[in-house]
């Protein structure tokens, strides 16, 4: 399958899905008007490597910002490794939050909490 | 008496502005406001902790204007009318938006801001996460998270104004204090 290879733009992350390594990586502001459209077809990858994932996933999820639209659609991203897990693969995921960043860490506390995979929480130093 | 947008707006530029803006609030304005403002909150000498937590409440209050604000009644000024004015004082930061809206929809906003704003810190949250993992769009894109997020962050009230212009339409202030 063909992997997704994204460059960021000031309200869009840099998004890099590897299929041939199980790499799940968005990083950067994810700050869209329209949140659905920037991350349908992720979600849909997603549905496609599930049927054939990586023994072990790993996913770094590194935002800067991101607004409420997106919140919901990176949840969609999350549900969809969830289900990789649940079908008995590895899944690690990587939340990255700058030192300080008590919203960033909290968002991701949230995160995890709806989701039934362990996140790792990974502090950052200010740039 | 009616509400005059003019009035308001002079009223609220008055003092400690470093950004302003009423017109269209098109997709290139957002993306614009959002550069500039990034940039003067750095310059003025405020913590990245502080500025972040703006810059995000600031993101929610545009793209609520960019989603949700209509035309100005008995004027020419694009179909969708708003004003956002950022003002910072010392430490303090204000985000202070406005636009439009239809008279009979007042009610259902308001009691939904209210709704928020007797919840303590802890509940808000709650509320977060519930309307976070409830999986539903609004068909205007907005997940309805937008003012949950704010009170979040913020941890204070939405301080929030409705001011009537005629039988038809209202005018919706929204006050954010970081």
């Amino acid at each position: 399958m063909e992997n997704i290879s994204i460059k960021a733009t000031p309200k869009t992350p840099t998004v890099d899905f590897i299929a041939e390594s199980g790499k799940v990586e968005i990083k950067g502001r994810s700050i869209p008007e329209n949140s659905i459209e920037f991350y349908k077809p992720l979600v849909d990858w997603l549905d496609s490597y599930a049927a054939d994932p990586k023994e072990e996933t790993e996913v770094n999820i590194q935002l800067e910002y991101f607004n409420t639209s997106s919140s919901k659609c990176i949840l969609d991203v999350f549900k969809k490794l969830e289900a990789i897990h649940k079908d008995g693969h590895n899944v690690k995921i990587n939340w990255y939050f700058e030192e300080d960043d008590e919203d960033m860490l909290e968002a991701g506390e949230d995160y995890q909490s709806i989701i039934k995979i362990p996140f790792k929480m990974i502090e950052t130093e200010e740039e | 008496m009616n509400f005059d947008f003019d009035n308001w707006y002079s009223n609220i530029t008055k003092n400690d502005v470093v950004f302003s803006y009423n017109g269209e609030v098109t997709s290139e304005v957002v993306n614009k406001t959002l550069d500039e403002i990034e940039a003067l909150l750095l310059q003025n000498g405020l913590k990245k902790k502080k500025v972040k937590r703006a810059y995000n409440a600031i993101v929610e209050s545009l793209q609520n204007l960019y989603h949700h604000s209509i035309h100005e009644p008995n004027r020419e000024s694009g179909s969708k009318f708003g004003a956002f004015v950022l003002k910072v004082r010392n430490d303090d930061i204000e985000i202070i938006s406005g636009n439009y809206l239809i008279f009979n929809i007042v009610q259902v906003i308001k009691d939904r801001m209210d709704q928020i704003n007797i919840l303590d810190k802890q509940d808000v949250k709650a509320l977060y996460k519930k309307i976070l993992s409830n999986q539903e769009f609004s068909e205007k894109g907005g997940g309805g998270l937008g003012m949950v997020d704010i009170a979040k962050r913020t941890g204070s009230k939405l301080n929030y104004s409705f001011f009537e212009f005629d039988e038809k339409y209202s005018f919706f202030e929204l006050k954010v204090d970081i």
